[in-house]
């Protein structure tokens, strides 16, 4: 197995990652507090995003049904999920969270409907793309030592 | 449970408590760092010797931010809400209503004031907006910082805040 290629591209799918936006410097902050005590402090991380996430995009598409117009619930709930986007770089997530955010200052349904689905297409794209990239960095790791969090 | 924008806050806190479970709380992180001795600092651990408490309701931010604070050296406990926060501090359980950063910022100068002491408390904001920077100084805060949380800025104020101290 050639671990130096697999670590080349896990690095190569970072940084695409990076260039088409997905992420921002507060990935790297996070990576950056991987040490010895956690050596997958960086995964961790993510797969608690995930569920933290889902967990929020759950709440609001309660909260659309359930409270029609409710802007300020609307945009508090929105506020919890764009926090953790910010902190571990999502930046394309986070893009969104603030449109949805700005929508609901405006006062429409419509923008808001529309913005929290694409909230939950880039969720799902990110999801998708950070589990390949730790998919391919575990394989990369030093033989026998990887483990398989669930994401 | 939806909350209203509030500040974060971390009060670091001397007490022996376990980390309370439960329900969502003000969704803010607040800072305040206090040492009960003088801390045996190192270059990369800045902040030995401090206990601090972490108010946050969201698991990704908790354990980004708890791993930021032992990095730093401090030792850290976890307060979901601003309720949990101010009874982890006062080391005895109250029955309170959920609260925001800060009123739990008020009830703990409250608390301080009968025994003539100051935690510092730093506010960690989405924004450093005039109304939002208003509030923490009518709350009683100490400092005021954006979030992200961010490893050299809280090292500095912390430092800030304990220079300040007596």
């Amino acid at each position: 197995m050639d671990y130096s290629n697999l670590r080349r591209q896990a690095a190569s799918m970072k940084k695409s990652l990076f260039d088409q936006g997905y992420l921002d410097e507060q990935f790297c902050q996070v990576e950056d507090l991987q040490d010895e005590a956690s050596p997958n402090f960086a995964e961790e991380v993510i797969t608690l995003f995930f569920k933290d996430s889902a967990r929020l995009i759950s709440n609001i598409e309660q909260a659309l049904e359930k409270y029609p117009k409710d802007f300020n619930k609307w945009d508090a709930y929105m506020q919890q999920l764009k926090g953790s986007c910010s902190s571990i770089g999502a930046s394309r997530m986070k893009s969104e969270c603030m449109s949805f955010r700005e929508f609901c200052g405006q006062g429409n349904v419509e923008g808001c409907m529309k913005s929290f689905q694409k909230v939950k297409r880039e969720h799902g794209v990110l999801r998708q793309k950070l589990e390949a990239y730790f998919q391919l960095l575990r394989q990369a790791g030093p033989a026998g030592a990887a483990t398989r969090p669930g994401m | 449970m939806p909350h209203v924008r509030h500040p974060s806050h971390v009060i670091p806190d001397n007490t022996e408590t376990t980390t309370p479970g439960g329900s969502l709380g003000a969704g803010t992180s607040a800072m305040a760092a206090q040492s009960t001795s003088e801390p045996r600092t190192e270059a990369d651990k800045p902040l030995t010797g401090t206990h601090v408490l972490l108010v946050e309701d969201t698991l990704t931010l908790q354990t980004i931010g708890k791993k930021i604070l032992y990095q730093l050296g401090a030792t850290v406990e976890v307060a979901e809400d601003g309720a949990k926060a101010v009874s982890m501090f006062q080391a005895a359980l109250e029955r309170m209503p959920v609260m925001d950063g800060y009123e739990a910022t008020r009830r703990i100068r409250e608390v301080e004031n009968r025994h003539g002491i100051h935690t510092p408390i730093i506010a960690l904001t989405a924004h450093a907006m005039e109304e939002e920077m208003q509030k923490t100084i009518l709350a009683g805060m100490d400092l005021h910082l954006t979030k992200p949380m961010e490893r050299r800025s809280i090292a500095e104020a912390i430092r800030h805040v304990r220079g300040s101290q007596g």
